[in-house]
């Protein structure tokens, strides 16, 4: 009785979760525009063919430079967080609290205030309009709550490992990449996932930083492409590159939550 | 007189499953065990010969997979989430449990690494199992004290549990056994961290008044399980359960010492050949341990 | 000798310790820094600005919308969170797991628009839910998306946002030991006061800061309902982000230290309330 239960809420719950992607999935496999609504859709009139469409030059672009923003920064804010949290959580100094308070109120300022500030910031160093400024902004934006999530893993790590592993002889950076980063490995995968998502689907930096082609990211092209057809006449060939774009990002995260799962596996 | 078994094993057989050989390898086969009320059973054995696993089947969290069951779902639910095989049967005064559910079970069990809720203080910990028997908070209240005081944790009962030893920590966990009050209690090396001396006096106060209901309200049966590796606890033991575990197949083999009317259970461990203890040194500690 | 210690001990801190402050100060600090100074220029100017917009519904509105939005879809967030960790939990680990674990997933990983497209074309007049709506309970053919933009609106942010309180929670709720599940079996714990007295108190922690980010999230959230409202091609729906960037499009990039100054009230009150609750965290779980 109460496993069917469970069943029915995870059933539920599946479909809520998977409904648009499905949505998503049945529009690009339609070969007519998609006015009329998905179910007037028979199946005889589904096809495969736009998504030999998709891989045009521009998707190819965008595609790419998403990828290369994403990772930057997801490897960036990776690096940055686990020293930071380090040094917050070992060694002991003064005002340590306040830094957490100073990362938490970045976070507060809404990114829309920031932009005019970024502007300047990257017209300085001459970064507008290149995929380096865009690594920038969206380090800034996600630094701060990587950051944090990573001290709360830190904290969470017992210092009794600190202390066997110098008893064993390590030196410091030996128990940080041996025994501190194993252990806060799921913390790791976790805030890897959640930058690179951020930067994955990030509209407004592209947006406000770059108009061309060549630097815009993904989430945002695609935006310009849809205001640039109101009509939704080309719904089939959009859907499909949205399509193959979550699924991407989706299988890398699968591949990430597997390899975790492996190596925690309990019964 | 004759006395009803409380508690009765029958073939149980387990086995677990080997992640890096993707197949499963017996650990307990065959074990059969009948425990009287009022009976002090010892176990020792290898480590890794499934002790834990034994005191787990008891408390149902391994429970029997029943594969012969013709029925679809239960079957697919069977290949999703078994990491073991069970059967056998478990009789608790002679119901079968063996289905039951651990909270259903009159079971207690301290646990090897007496996992206690690290989110609560020392007496919470303890009115745990009352609390959720739905006793009202005067009469926990009472309990505990008297519990706290017999395994002198009394001055700890607002610490947090991060703040106390590991030995106040194994006598907080069988604090809360003996505020539960099963009918079989089953202790997992469950005196280890305790110093010669406190051992000795809990072993006193805590089994032996356990078992013989000195301080209990009601005058129900009860039953210790009790694995351990200290010589002095078989001094005591009705009987006692010796695992030894074969290397290769990792399956135990066991065997059961009785005490009657000739000998002691302990007495006979000599003669099995399974510990190398010379026979007067293991006296000499009985006349030490007796008075 | 203790000095050399010290100086060992000082570079290593030190070699850990400026790059990531180096980075906040650079890239977060100043940037800030330079907003607040914005909002503080002409803040006389500015005050004046906010009491005539205070005339204005769409700004009062706003800020209306702008709770309520945040209200509900933090609410909902952490229900649906809350209940599919739980779920991925006790569904003991089998080889279908990952694929359970990657569909709860997959709403975050779709990009904003992509995710407005998809709803918006199921809550149109001849979309898939109005439809099913027609069909099965013969309710009106409504285009939900124009009717109920806010509605929609939370619905979408919903979706796409209630994996990030799942993944955090279901880390947290992994990180539980195994045995205390176990302990509280023996001492007599049902299923729901398992969730109760065990599984609820060790995720507290987690779980408020969560609710602290996901309140300041939604409420500078920009993306999802400024895409929602130009799909709708209507301005019925205003939040206060988009009220600002609203602002920011007609009067030119000039009246920005203004709607700054509009935005710095609401900032302070966030600010201190999340420190206040960040401060009571600690509290709460030394209880
Ligand atoms: N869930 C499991 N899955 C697979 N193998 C297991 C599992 N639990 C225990 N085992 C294996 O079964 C064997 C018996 O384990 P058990 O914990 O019962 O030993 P034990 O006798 O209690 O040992 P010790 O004295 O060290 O506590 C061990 O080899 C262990 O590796
Ligand atoms: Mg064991």
């Amino acid at each position: 009785m109460k496993r069917i239960f469970i069943l029915i809420i995870l059933i539920s719950l599946l479909f809520f979760s998977l409904f648009p992607y499905g949505v998503l999935f049945i529009a690009s496999c339609s070969s007519i525009p998609v006015d009329k609504g998905l179910h007037s859709i028979s199946i005889s009139e589904l096809t495969i063919i736009n998504f030999q469409h998709v891989f045009t030059n521009e998707f190819n672009i965008l595609l790419c430079n998403t990828l290369r923003v994403s990772l930057t920064t997801t490897f960036i804010i990776i690096i940055f967080s686990i020293l930071l949290s380090y040094s917050i959580t070992r060694f002991n100094f003064k005002y340590k609290v306040y830094i957490e308070y100073i990362l938490i109120s970045c976070y507060l300022i809404p990114p829309i205030l920031l932009i005019i500030p970024y502007s300047r910031l990257l017209l300085a160093f001459n970064l507008l309009n290149s995929l380096t400024g865009l690594v920038l902004t969206n380090t800034a934006f996600c630094f701060p709550v990587c950051a944090w999530f990573m001290i709360r893993y830190f904290e969470s790590i017992s210092t009794d490992l600190d202390k066997s592993g110098a008893l064993d002889g390590a030196s410091t950076f030996k128990i940080l990449w041996n025994i501190l980063i194993p252990q806060a490995k799921t913390g790791i995968i976790a805030i890897s996932v959640l930058s690179f998502i951020l930067s994955w689907n990030d509209i407004s930096f592209s947006f406000f930083f770059s108009d061309n082609i060549e630097f815009k990211t993904f989430a945002d092209g695609l935006e310009q492409f849809r205001i640039s057809d109101p009509t939704y006449t080309n719904m089939p060939s959009f859907a499909a590159s949205s399509f193959i774009v979550v699924t991407i990002a989706i299988l890398l995260f699968g591949l990430l939550e597997y390899s975790i799962d492996k190596k925690f596996n309990k019964i | 007189m004759k006395k009803n078994p409380i508690l009765e094993l029958e073939n149980i057989h387990v086995e677990y499953f080997d992640e890096s050989d993707k197949r499963y390898f017996t650990i307990l086969d065959k074990f059969n065990l009948s425990v009287n009320s009022g009976e002090f059973v010892a176990i020792i054995g290898d480590s890794g010969a499934g002790k834990t696993t034994l005191l787990d089947f008891i408390a149902g969290f391994i429970k029997t997979t029943n594969e012969s069951k013709n029925n679809f779902i239960y079957k697919i639910i069977l290949k999703l989430e078994m990491s073991y095989k069970a059967t056998g049967t478990v009789k608790i005064s002679g119901d079968d449990v063996s289905s039951v559910e651990p909270m259903d079970r009159n079971v207690g069990l301290v646990m090897q690494n007496f996992s206690l809720y690290d989110h609560y203080n020392v007496k919470d910990n303890l009115a745990f199992p009352l609390k959720m028997k739905g006793i009202n908070k005067k009469e926990i209240l009472r309990d505990v004290n008297s519990v706290a005081e017999k395994l002198g944790i009394l001055r700890l009962l607002n610490n947090k549990i991060s703040e106390i030893s590991g030995g106040e920590r194994q006598r907080v966990a069988i604090g809360k056994l003996l505020l539960k009050k099963p009918k079989i209690a089953l202790f997992d090396e469950a005196f280890s961290n305790l110093d010669f001396k406190l051992r000795q006096v809990l072993r006193k106060n805590v089994i032996e008044n356990y078992l013989s209901n000195e301080n209990a309200l009601d005058t129900g049966e009860r039953a210790v399980l009790y694995v351990t590796h200290d010589l002095m606890d078989f001094f005591i033991a009705d009987k006692i359960v010796i695992f030894k575990k074969n290397k290769v197949t990792r399956k135990s083999d066991y065997e059961i010492l009785y005490s009657d009317k000739d000998k002691k259970a302990w007495q006979k461990l000599e003669h099995s050949g399974l510990y190398k203890i010379q026979l007067n040194e293991f006296e000499q500690l009985f006349n030490n341990y007796k008075p | 000798m203790k000095f050399l210690q010290y100086l060992k001990n000082l570079s290593k801190f030190l070699i850990c310790f400026i790059p990531p402050i180096v980075l906040i100060i650079i890239l977060i600090f100043i940037p800030t820094l330079f907003t607040l100074v914005m909002c503080f220029e002409n803040y006389g100017n500015s005050i004046r600005i906010i009491l005539g917009k205070l005339e204005d519904r769409n700004f009062v509105n706003s800020i209306y919308n702008s709770f309520l939005y945040t209200l509900c879809t933090v609410t909902l967030q952490i229900i649906l969170g809350y209940l599919t960790a739980l779920l991925m939990f006790f569904i003991p680990k089998n080889r279908f797991s990952i694929f359970i674990w990657i569909i709860f997933f997959l709403p975050y990983a779709v990009p904003s628009t992509v995710a407005v497209i998809s709803w918006s074309m199921s809550l149109r007049e001849e979309g898939f839910i109005s439809y099913v709506l027609k069909y099965f309970f013969n309710i009106d053919n409504y285009s939900w998306f124009k009717e109920y933009l806010l509605l929609s609106t939370i619905i979408v942010s919903v979706w796409q946002f209630y994996p990030f309180v799942y993944i955090g929670l279901l880390t947290s709720l992994r990180k539980i030991p195994h045995n205390l599940l176990r302990s509280s079996e023996i001492d007599g714990a049902r299923f729901y006061q398992k969730i109760k007295y065990i599984i609820f108190p060790q995720t507290k922690k987690t779980l408020i800061s969560i609710i602290v980010l996901r309140i300041l999230l939604m409420f500078t959230k920009f993306d999802t309902p400024y895409l929602m409202g130009i799909n709708n091609k209507s301005n019925e729906l205003t939040l206060l982000p988009t009220y600002i960037y609203s602002l920011i499009n007609i009067s030119g990039i000039n009246t920005i230290s203004a709607s700054a100054a509009m935005y710095f009230p609401l900032i302070l009150v966030m600010l201190f309330t999340s420190i206040f609750i960040l401060l009571r965290i600690k509290k709460l779980v030394n209880n």
